[in-house]
């Protein structure tokens, strides 16, 4: 049975009406509904394709694409990327 | 080593760490001064895999082979390193980035080159930071030439900026008319064609787009990011901190309370509200997190716009262009900065 769980660089947090989920690994920032907070604490240590909701099931799929969550014993693959570039407050501060 | 009575030892960064993982921080961006000549650098670094804190290290890439052995062993939690290198051999690469004894010292330049090498021997991504000044402005050739065989995944210019110990030092600047000879569009080029994302920082005549557009603050400080200082002091940005006196803001002490209480403290909120205050006239006043630390710096005011505002004074329709502009001119003459821009 396959079993998903978090990513290992990914950190989320409730912010004002939303989740905010960082990959800080890549520093990427994805803002998820509210109602997915429970349900990313379960990818925390886990969860059985069998276990997850059918609502669930249909995020499952997004979360697998933007690398949030893994398929359990897989690694994340390496990227070669200027994380640097992602840091505003290390740009210039004009827009 | 002389390290300052007040600063955060090893188990205090701990507890500093913990606090943050607690208040759910995503990340650190541990830099300096020098962070490795910390005596606890080493205990630093294990508290950070100990709270799986991702993090970010700036460093002048001087650090002994224990620290670069540990960085290996956290690269999971290594989000990017940055390295200073300011030139492609030991004097221009030491002219501003002296030893303790405030001399220019080869054997500096050496270690730095060769934790490089080591770093791209073991694959560990790294990006370089180069300061253009003076004593290297003329040298970028053979920098690009150095940065083509290091291989950083990007390559950060900037010019020196004008606060702190520079304005002490004004002879270090590279002038307009020197910064303007270079061939910066090649430079990047170049690198683009060798996989090595190039930028520039504050550097609106190396790029033609930043040029054109229209200049207002955009500023996470505060709002997504702080600075915790090496003597626990917690500001919205190294700027703030150096520049804003305490009659305007007192900054509070990591020591003394949690990050979330500061976070959410008089003292930040004190900071937004000021930084919201848009200047008089200005027609992207709602949009603009205007930066507080650079009018004071300048102007000893939080109320006026700051330099590059006031350049573009005509497009954002500030009130009192002409005051403006001949008061900026004025601080030019003062702090001998008449390059810092062009406001005519």
């Amino acid at each position: 049975m396959k079993k998903y769980i978090l990513n290992k660089h990914i950190r989320f947090r409730k912010e004002d009406g939303y989740i905010l989920v960082c990959n800080c690994k890549r520093l990427l920032d994805y803002e998820l509904p509210i109602e997915y907070f429970d349900f990313l604490e379960s990818l925390k240590v886990g969860v059985n394709m069998k276990d997850i909701s059918k609502g669930n099931l249909i995020v499952l799929k997004d979360f697998e694409i933007l690398d949030i969550v893994v398929k359990e014993g897989k690694n994340v693959k390496k990227q070669r990327e200027d994380i640097f570039k992602k840091l505003s407050y290390d740009d210039s501060e004009f827009v | 080593m002389y390290v300052p009575p007040n600063e955060l030892n090893g188990k205090e960064w701990d507890l500093v760490f913990q606090d943050l993982v607690k208040n759910n921080v995503f990340y650190v961006n541990i830099s300096g001064g020098e962070p490795t000549v910390h005596p606890d650098f080493i205990e630093i670094l294990d508290s950070l895999k100990k709270h799986k804190l991702h993090f970010i290290m700036t460093t002048n890439g001087l650090f002994s082979e224990k620290v670069l052995k540990k960085i290996k062993e956290l690269e999971e939690l290594l989000i990017g390193l940055k390295i200073s290198l300011d030139g492609p051999d030991y004097i221009s690469n030491g002219y501003i980035r002296r030893d303790v004894k405030k001399e220019i010292n080869e054997g500096e330049f050496n270690r730095t080159l060769n934790n490089l090498k080591r770093l791209k021997e073991e694959n560990i991504p790294f990006t370089i930071a180069t300061c253009i000044h003076k004593g290297n402005i003329n040298r970028m050739d053979e920098m690009l030439a150095l940065i083509l065989e290091l291989k950083p995944i990007s390559w950060y210019l900037s010019t020196i900026s004008t606060s702190g110990r520079s304005f002490d030092n004004l002879d270090i600047f590279a002038s307009d008319s020197e910064l303007e000879k270079n061939k910066w569009e090649n430079i990047k080029k170049v690198c683009e064609e060798n996989d090595i994302f190039v930028n520039y920082i504050d550097m609106p005549f190396a790029s033609a787009k930043k040029k054109k557009s229209k200049y207002y603050y955009q500023c996470p400080a505060a709002r997504s990011f702080c600075e915790i200082n090496s003597d626990g002091l917690v500001s919205p940005c190294p700027l703030a901190r150096v520049n804003i006196p305490s009659e305007y803001l007192k900054f509070e002490n990591i020591r003394e309370k949690s990050i979330k209480e500061i976070w959410n403290g008089d003292v930040f909120k004190k900071f937004l509200s000021l930084s919201k205050q848009g200047c008089d006239g200005c027609n992207v006043k709602d949009k603009c997190d205007r930066c507080i630390p650079q009018s004071i710096l300048w102007f000893e005011d939080h109320k006026l716009p700051p330099p590059h505002c006031i350049q573009n004074a005509k497009n954002l329709e500030l009130n009192n262009q002409e005051y403006l502009k001949s008061l900026l001119k004025e601080k030019m003459r003062e702090y001998e900065r008449k390059n810092y821009i062009n406001i005519e």
